[in-house]
């Protein structure tokens, strides 16, 4: 989704993520992990199948996989460690995988870029990138569901109460708030068949994060964005709320901490913009050239 | 009360036995985000048309409203994991042509180009303001083999008619 979608937030990843540190490689012959909402309800065994067939293109090159996407994250990681649990369902899926000339071993780890930066990035070296400390910002963070649950595998956080991006905020000198739906899910998937639905609960987690005071609301993945910037609009129009509330994907909200520009980090892609979030991230001499 | 179906409540219940362990207190239903927006969708209702063999447990076309978000597997006392049972109500469902025409379309998109979402003159010139080179082709050939070996293809090809 981000290649096509949101490339500005791959930019940003190839940008500044070796500056951490972080050595990347693309992986020749990965496709769609494929999605954990839809593939995976109508033909279990094919999306699991897929999945470890991507598994296999890291296996075989002996990398750990590095994701943008909650769903990707997801998507892996549920299905390594299936894998690894249930020997039945190894050797009917690496029966699979024999004809196209891989077989699972469940050799790597996959790791989200939030994960990532929680537990393999020291604190120092994060802030070191920083130049602009973002002290007047406060800002509600949405982890997403599919990075935090099942919690057995996932491991990122405590989906009852996550901390962890909270953490990251902080550490880029903003101000995480604490707002009543912060574990609602997006409402993404209402929005294939009923859009109306999927509407309402964008609606009502936005309105948890205004009556929180956030000047924005930050995410770590693409469908969560996508959802709650221009699924924003959409429930603006469909309740005749007038909400400015920007969503930032992290590695945003990092960049601008680096003192990129608005237009670097691809804010004006975005539905939805405020101004007065603007003036709390600028510089004063700053000016913006969409407008 | 409806006659109990055995012949589809077998169908159901041999993908998921744990099933019938379901104690009916509704933890699922209240953890959920959807039944919240959408009245006709009801995980625990699931359980009780799973159990019945009712067919209502499969024509239910909010079941594709689910985010597959986990929270009543994490949640469930008995550990009866309701996201395993949707997703297999969902996969009867669809063999029979009962999803929502979108889902076979992105899935014939992701055999077709690798990819969840179509790439465009518009995405490449995107991608390369930001100097990240166009997108590059996606072998799908093993994700077609993959699709004829379990099965998913001819179950495609029978929605097409």
């Amino acid at each position: 989704m981000i290649p096509i979608k949101q490339p500005h937030i791959e930019y940003l990843a190839r940008k500044i993520l070796p500056q951490l540190g972080l050595e990347l490689e693309d992986l020749d012959g990965f496709t769609c992990c494929p999605d954990p909402i839809w593939f995976r309800s109508i033909d279990n065994l094919t999306w699991m199948s897929v999945a470890a067939r991507n598994l296999c293109v890291a296996e075989e090159r002996g990398l750990d996989i590095l994701t943008l996407c909650n769903a990707c994250a997801g998507v892996l990681t549920e299905t390594n460690a299936l894998l690894k649990k249930d020997a039945k369902t190894r050797t009917k899926v690496n029966e699979i995988l024999k004809e196209i000339g891989h077989e699972f071993h469940g050799s790597i780890k996959i790791r989200h870029v939030l994960d990532v930066l929680d537990k393999d990035i020291e604190r120092e070296k994060i802030q070191s990138l920083v130049k602009r400390e973002l002290t007047a910002l406060n800002v509600a963070t949405h982890t997403g569901c599919h990075l935090i649950r099942p919690h057995e595998i996932m491991q990122f956080d405590d989906p009852e109460d996550p901390k962890v991006f909270d953490k990251l905020v902080s550490i880029l000198g903003a101000n995480p708030v604490n707002y009543t739906l912060k574990t609602q899910c997006c409402g993404f998937s209402m929005a294939l068949s009923y859009l109306d639905a999927s509407s309402a609960a964008t609606r009502d987690k936005l309105m948890s994060v205004r009556e929180a005071d956030a000047d924005c609301l930050v995410v770590g993945c693409p469908a969560c964005f996508q959802q709650l910037d221009t699924g924003q609009l959409l429930a603006s129009r469909a309740f005749g709320l007038n909400f400015k509330i920007p969503v930032l994907n992290y590695l945003q909200l990092l960049g601008l901490a680096m003192d990129y520009s608005l237009d670097e980090v691809g804010y004006n892609t975005h539905k939805i913009k405020d101004t007065n979030f603007e003036k709390k991230v600028l510089p004063e001499n700053n000016t913006l050239k969409y407008i | 009360m409806e006659d109990i179906d055995f012949e589809n409540r077998h169908k159901i219940i041999n993908k998921n036995k744990k099933v019938v362990m379901c104690l009916q207190c509704g933890t699922c239903t209240s953890s959920c985000l959807i039944p919240r927006y959408l009245k006709d969708y009801n995980p625990r209702m699931s359980f009780i048309h799973a159990l019945y063999g009712s067919r209502k447990a499969i024509e239910n076309p909010t079941l594709w409203a689910c985010s597959v978000c986990h929270t009543c597997q994490d949640r469930c006392p008995e550990g009866v994991n309701p996201t395993e049972l949707l997703i297999s109500l969902k996969e009867l469902a669809f063999a029979e042509g009962l999803a929502p025409k979108t889902v076979a379309q992105g899935t014939e998109l992701v055999l077709s180009t690798g990819r969840a979402y179509p790439a465009s003159a518009i995405v490449d010139s995107a991608r390369e303001r930001l100097n990240l080179g166009k997108l590059r082709d996606v072998d799908v050939k093993d994700l077609n083999k993959i699709a004829e070996k379990t099965g998913l293809r001819e179950k495609l090809n029978k929605l097409k008619g």
